[in-house]
């Protein structure tokens, strides 16, 4: 008596194309009994029936057909489309010919000649670096770098500010009221302090930075100073003089400058 | 005369050794095209194509080969080209009827038309298969080709066509299933 796994078997042996379905031998009578292995070969044979039945198709579209006569065409076909093939690069050797003939060989051979010439010369000039300066490199930094780096011009700027501002105030204090005058009058003074004036102005900016505060108020003091100085220049008395001597003593301007001063030249960038 | 002999001679330009290759072997690419498109004049068309084709590389050809083989393996080729354009273009190869629709199981159907309807499904699940389980399944059982002979036109093992020639049976008992369990 053939199992299920028999059958199995020979199911698999008929679809390698091993065998036919009729060959095992009691499969009839274990489907008749199984029904799960009935269907199974009730499937198999539907499908085999089905291609048996394609293959009776083919055999009926084959009558009729004049192979004879197909042939023929076929190669009729065939041989007409190698003559055309033949043919045809003889044809194409022709035009390339009459193309190139030498009264138009020349043409050509300058046109050519003048293409490569002009992309020759056009890549030299279009080429950075020889007729045209190659762009410069992107710099990038970061905003901290940025900073520091503008912190610390701000701060050479306003020590050379200052070291100007005291030498400056200096010759003005250490002079007699006459002398200190006369030198405003005189132009020397009033020139230096227009000068500083015009470099505080350039100034301004760097010593927004709250680090700057410090220098940032005693440069304004300096600048009233120098102001009345640059206006005064025409018309300061001795007694003017005088006065302002007092004013810088008094508000310990030369001090507070070197203290500033100090303190800039001491603070890490 | 034997097919090196007439491939040598259509190689040196003899017409009528084309004819006769032609002749000799003409069915059988008709077999398989037919196989391909159940459709008589598609077949023919398709096997003018195999036999130009051939002609065109006939100078390429390595007599060491088995011309059989390479003949059908041009035919398979342009089989599945055409396969696939004509299904790019929506063209549906079969009966226009969905599978779903055929009464396999109409139990008022007569036993002739039952076999036919079995037929078109068959038909219609065979075109639902993966390409070369297709190829395989309708060589094998259209062309009635056998597996060493399948395994040399398509150029692999023998055992590989046994596989899928399975796995094409059991897709198809899946596809049809339903229609199958009902008529039973």
């Amino acid at each position: 008596m053939k199992t299920c796994e028999d059958f199995r078997r020979a199911w698999r042996t008929i679809l390698a194309g091993d065998s036919r379905p009729e060959a095992p031998e009691g499969w009839e009578e274990h489907a008749a009994m199984c029904a799960e292995c009935g269907r199974e070969r009730d499937g198999l044979r539907t499908i085999l029936d089905g291609a048996e039945a394609l293959h009776e198709d083919v055999r009926k579209a084959m009558d009729g057909v004049d192979w004879d006569g197909m042939a023929e065409r076929i190669a009729d076909t065939a041989f007409a489309g190698r003559r055309r093939t033949e043919a045809a690069p003889a044809r194409r050797a022709g035009f390339w010919a009459a193309l190139f003939a030498p009264p138009r060989r020349f043409v050509f051979a300058a046109l050519l000649a003048g293409i490569v010439l002009g992309a020759g010369t056009m890549s030299l000039v279009l080429r950075p670096g020889v007729f045209r300066r190659p762009a410069a490199a992107a710099l990038r930094a970061s905003g901290e770098f940025v900073d520091r780096v503008e912190f610390s011009l701000a701060k050479r700027e306003a020590i050379d500010y200052l070291d100007k501002s005291q030498a400056l105030l200096l010759d003005f204090v250490q002079a007699t009221p006459e002398a200190a005058a006369r030198s405003v009058s005189g132009g020397d003074s009033s020139r230096r302090a227009r000068d500083l004036l015009a470099k505080k102005r350039y100034l301004n900016r760097g010593l927004e930075s709250i680090r700057m505060a410090k220098a940032r108020e005693i440069c304004n003091q300096i600048e009233i100073l120098f102001l009345e100085l640059a206006q005064l220049s025409d018309e300061l008395t001795p007694r003017e003089a005088a006065e302002i001597q007092r004013f810088v003593e008094d508000k310990n301007l030369l001090f507070r400058i070197r203290l500033v001063r100090r303190e800039l030249e001491e603070s890490e960038v | 005369m034997e097919t090196g002999e007439l491939v040598r001679r259509t190689r040196a330009g003899d017409r009528q050794a084309f004819v006769e290759l032609t002749r000799l072997y003409q069915r059988k690419v008709f077999v398989l095209t037919y196989s391909f498109f159940r459709n008589k004049e598609d077949a023919l068309d398709l096997v003018q194509e195999t036999f130009l084709r051939v002609f065109e590389r006939l100078d390429g050809f390595d007599e060491g080969r088995n011309f059989e083989a390479w003949l059908l393996q041009v035919a398979k080729n342009l089989c599945i080209d055409q396969y696939r354009k004509l299904r790019s273009r929506g063209r549906d190869l079969a009966a226009e009827t969905r599978v779903e629709e055929l009464p396999i199981a109409d139990e008022r159907t007569a036993g002739g038309e039952r076999s036919v309807e079995a037929k078109q499904i068959l038909a219609r699940c065979i075109d639902q298969l993966a390409e070369r389980q297709k190829t395989i399944f309708l060589m094998r059982h259209v062309g009635d080709m056998g597996n060493e002979e399948i395994a040399s036109v398509l150029k692999i093992s023998t055992g590989t066509v046994k596989s899928l020639h399975f796995k094409a049976v059991r897709n198809l008992r899946a596809l049809m299933g339903p229609h199958l369990e009902c008529s039973s």
